[in-house]
């Protein structure tokens, strides 16, 4: 009988551990059993994690890089064995049943690598394809379907060391998708891409969700995430603190709007008056000035008050916008780290 | 492995893809033909040079090589040995070459999260690979025939089998050590070296018989040895049964290295999996 999973990609209890390494010093530590010669507390980089992800559900997992995002991507493809928990891809367990993990999802990794540069566009998908067990006939009809919707038809025939950045990352987009799987595990698809580029990629991937396939994206955009994503898991450090649809997490997260300033003058005093109030504070710019961001309950008049506050210390608010509260706010709350721009513990 | 024979069309078709992959990538390579060129040359020219100067002035002294090789024909049998050496070296090394490929192009991960076994990917691009690098084998092999001028007595169906079969135990040694290639990240090279080591006992520029007995007993379990018995039997001596033996032999060595290298890769595999070296260089 054909089993048929409530849930596309299920995990419970994943957790995986490194072993730090160092430096070897000694030849005969070639030999030993553990080539990188471990010391210290492993390094542990996804901790019980537990995830649900339904046909038709384009789930993000989003945090900061070391979160532990790609290396659970690793694990649910079948490149990395958990070192506790299980992982089950359409009903089917990562460690036990790797081949058929592995013929039921599309992977495609962060950055422009993952094809031969020495291989045109067409030849690239035409041996992915073949790896996939496609026939010759199916290959060419995807292939010229996809390089038409990914805007690559014109430059197919070229090798792909010829290509810009964002039509790698395209045509990486159309080996994922050449042979039809019902999981896709995306890391980061639109890290390298233009604005433009990056709009339609997330266009295609909600229609893919659309089509009922289950979509895994990793991304540490907020805005990508709020946009495409029927549900969001913060992952920081490894672990799963918070999951749900952006306005639940942020309504769940109890925030309130925000003020965004930019400040100059006693920056000190600034720091001082703001004090609780501040979600996060920016790097300083050319000219001296700072950008920062405060909860502010009562809109302006919290503007006001703070105005006249910093203000009586020598403070001088050159910018100010009052925002509601984002993904990123409930982000912030939810870890102590603000994701887009410098980090920095608030 | 009802698996395996239930999906061997498709198996097959990307293995011959993956092949034809790495076959097309070597060549679109500059550093694969000018190191393919030189090497194969710079290689196997001095030791020709080496066996005519040891024959002497006016060859006085190739009746005692004719002694213990069985055959006169010095320069035949030292020309089909390096070519055989260089040729086998760089095959055996392919699959472990095809792994630190798949590495460095960054490739790797997506490639053995597809549908096709992950050893079947490997011992597909080596089988390109060591297509490509044949073709210098056998460039170099002419170059040495044409500065050399030695005469040839060749069995032809004999040579095809030899070169069929020990095709098959180079890349079957290849796959035996790319496990602990992927598992012991230093292995690459150690296993370089030890292929090196094994043409001393393998008689590549000198007969055999010159070694200890113990030494010559160590030699006929490596493969190397029975391709350069087989070619020479099938190229130099044309003794097509000694060359039909050598076949058998490098069969049943394909059959045997094959499965212990399919265990391995699989055991090992998995434990690099579990330590995260999968993709490590």
């Amino acid at each position: 009988m054909e089993r048929e999973p409530t849930h596309l990609i299920e995990t419970q209890g994943l957790t995986k551990h490194f072993e730090p390494r160092v430096p070897r010093s000694r030849p005969w530590e070639i030999i030993r059993r553990r080539a990188p010669r471990a010391s210290g507390e492993p390094i542990v980089a996804v901790r019980d994690l537990n995830l649900r992800i339904p046909a038709g559900e384009c789930y993000g997992l989003l945090g900061p890089n070391g979160a532990g995002k790609t290396t659970t991507v690793k694990m649910l493809s079948t490149l990395l064995e958990p070192t506790s928990g299980a992982a089950l891809v359409c009903g089917y367990d990562t460690v036990r049943q790797g081949a058929d993990v592995r013929g039921s999802i599309g992977v495609m990794f962060a950055g422009e690598r993952g094809l031969y540069w020495r291989l045109t566009g067409r030849e690239n998908l035409e041996l992915f394809g073949r790896m996939e067990y496609m026939t010759g006939s199916a290959i060419r009809e995807r292939t010229r379907r996809l390089l038409d919707h990914l805007g690559l038809a014109d430059r197919a025939d070229q090798l792909v060391e010829t290509y810009s950045t964002g039509m790698k990352q395209r045509l990486n987009l159309a080996r994922t998708l050449l042979h039809d799987p019902p999981v896709l595990m995306l890391d980061e698809p639109t890290a390298a891409l233009d604005p433009a580029a990056a709009r339609g990629t997330r266009r295609l991937i909600r229609e893919l969700s659309g089509e009922g396939k289950a979509v895994l994206l990793t991304t540490h955009s907020m805005h990508e995430a709020e946009e495409i994503c029927d549900r969001v898991g913060i992952i920081h450090r490894g672990a799963l603190v918070a999951e749900g649809a952006s306005r639940e997490l942020i309504r769940e997260a109890g925030l309130e709007p925000r003020l965004e300033l930019r400040l100059s003058g006693n920056l000190q005093a600034a720091r001082t008056v703001l004090g609780e109030l501040a979600l996060w504070w920016g790097d300083a710019a050319d000219d001296g000035s700072i950008e920062a961001a405060v909860r502010a309950a009562d809109g302006w008049r919290t503007a006001h008050a703070l105005d006249e506050r910093l203000r009586a210390d020598g403070v001088t608010i050159d910018d100010a916008r009052l925002r509601d509260a984002t993904l990123e706010d409930a982000f912030i709350k939810l870890t102590g780290v603000r994701l887009e721009g410098p980090f920095e513990r608030v | 492995m009802s698996d395996l024979w239930r999906r061997a069309p498709a198996h097959a078709a990307a293995f011959v893809a993956v092949a034809a992959k790495a076959w097309r990538m070597q060549w679109r390579e500059g550093w694969f033909w000018q190191i393919g060129v030189l090497a194969s040359l710079t290689l196997t020219v001095p030791v020709v040079l080496s066996a005519r100067a040891l024959a002497g002035p006016d060859e006085q002294q190739a009746a005692r090589f004719a002694a213990v090789a069985g055959t006169e024909n010095y320069l035949a049998f030292a020309a089909i040995g390096i070519v055989v050496f260089t040729w086998v070296l760089t095959t055996m090394q392919s699959v472990s070459i095809a792994l630190a490929m798949e590495r460095h192009f960054g490739t790797l991960g997506v490639a053995w999260a597809s549908l096709t076994p992950r050893i079947l990917l490997l011992a597909g691009d080596a089988t390109g690979r060591a297509l490509a690098q044949s073709l210098f084998g056998i460039g170099s092999f002419a170059t040495l025939l044409a500065l050399f001028r030695f005469e040839l007595s060749i069995a032809p169906l004999a040579l095809v089998l030899v070169l069929l079969t020990g095709s098959a135990a180079s890349i079957s040694v290849g796959v035996v050590l790319v496990g602990f290639v992927i598992r012991y990240r230093d292995a690459g090279m150690l296993a370089a070296s030890l292929l090196m080591a094994s043409a001393t006992l393998a008689g590549i520029a000198y007969p055999t018989s010159v070694l200890p007995e113990w030494a010559q007993a160590v030699g006929h379990a490596l493969p190397l040895t029975w391709i350069a018995r087989g070619l020479r039997a099938a190229v130099v001596f044309g003794d097509a049964p000694q060359a039909y033996l050598a076949s058998a032999v490098l069969l049943g060595m394909t059959l045997g290295l094959g499965a212990v290298g399919w265990r391995l890769f699989a055991r090992l595999e998995r434990a690099a999996r579990r330590h995260g070296l999968l993709e490590a260089f």
